[in-house]
């Protein structure tokens, strides 16, 4: 799964978002670093959905423009906790070899 | 005119880009979500941003747009794709099965036509599934016909396997295209046109 995708997902887990809401958050969720571009975001979001792994919650009207919420379907938190669980594992196996070489070098 | 009137006005150019259908769906949506992020008094969108919505853009009309949750259609398509690349490295196949034309005008007209109806197949054209299912009842009857008269031929038995072979996927390809399954994302896509 690209980071792009994990990060979308992990906004979405917590709650419906709209799609500036969602570059917000996934700003937010890695310090900084991922900053998300409308086209990027949308294609990732057109994706999502004809994969069902995302859907619409509701819509909204605020100053006259279309304000489109998604949320996780439950296809789409399995996936997520499934890519979570794989990640903490590898990171956990890097740590543990990473201790003994820093204590070596201490 | 007001910046933030030029501002829009010019994202809506960018979104022109995208295909008619995700245009419908998605760019009041993602004008909203631009004129968020745009800065106060900026007329113009960043170089980087109008990159990212042309690439974007180009992606959305150039992607394979069936995805595994339709698997029929999904298969079927890269079954159709099969058989372009099997045209494409010349497979010799019986003279029937291959069409009446000479075979290196075979050859480049068959993968096209090949491409062409698993592109337009993809994108839920009914006429193109229609199309596919005649090109498949032909090549069915050319089958039979060469089944019938390879012991005459001069044609080794082996493009006989080549041909049942291609046969085979091509009607794999036909028996999925026409599946009801696929039916629905026939009418699906066809609604969005």
């Amino acid at each position: 799964m690209q980071e792009a995708t994990f990060l979308i997902l992990t906004a979405l887990a917590a709650g419906s978002q709209h799609g500036y809401g969602i570059i917000a958050d996934v700003r937010a969720i890695s310090a900084g670093r991922v900053h998300l571009k409308a086209g990027t975001l949308y294609s990732a979001l057109e994706r999502l959905r004809a994969d069902k792994l995302i859907e619409v919650d509701r819509e909204e009207l605020v100053d006259s423009r279309l304000r489109r919420y998604y949320r996780l379907t439950p296809a789409g938190g399995e996936l997520l906790a499934a890519e979570a669980a794989r990640l903490q594992a590898n990171a956990r196996v890097a740590m543990s070899r990473l201790k003994p070489a820093a204590g070596i070098a201490t | 005119m007001s910046d933030s009137a030029d501002l829009e006005r010019r994202y809506r150019r960018l979104l022109a880009c995208y295909p008619r259908a995700f245009r419908h769906e998605h760019e009041q949506e993602m004008l909203a979500v631009l004129m968020t992020g745009a800065d106060e008094g900026q007329e113009r969108p960043g170089l980087g941003e109008a990159a990212d919505l042309f690439r974007s853009a180009i992606w959305m009309r150039l992607r394979p747009v069936v995805r595994r949750s339709q698997p029929t259609v999904f298969w079927a398509v890269r079954l159709m794709y099969f058989c372009a690349v099997f045209k494409l490295l010349g497979v010799p196949i019986l003279p029937a099965t291959r069409g009446s034309g000479a075979y290196p005008l075979d050859v480049g007209i068959g993968w096209g036509v090949f491409a062409l109806l698993a592109w337009t197949n993809s994108r839920g054209h009914h006429w193109a599934r229609v199309l596919f299912a005649v090109w498949v009842a032909f090549h069915t009857a050319a089958l039979f016909y060469d089944v019938a008269h390879v012991s005459a031929s001069s044609a080794p038995a082996w493009t006989l396997i080549a041909s049942v072979v291609f046969w085979l996927v091509e009607f794999a390809a036909v028996v999925l295209i026409l599946s009801k399954q696929s039916g629905a994302y026939f009418r699906h896509e066809s609604a969005q046109m």
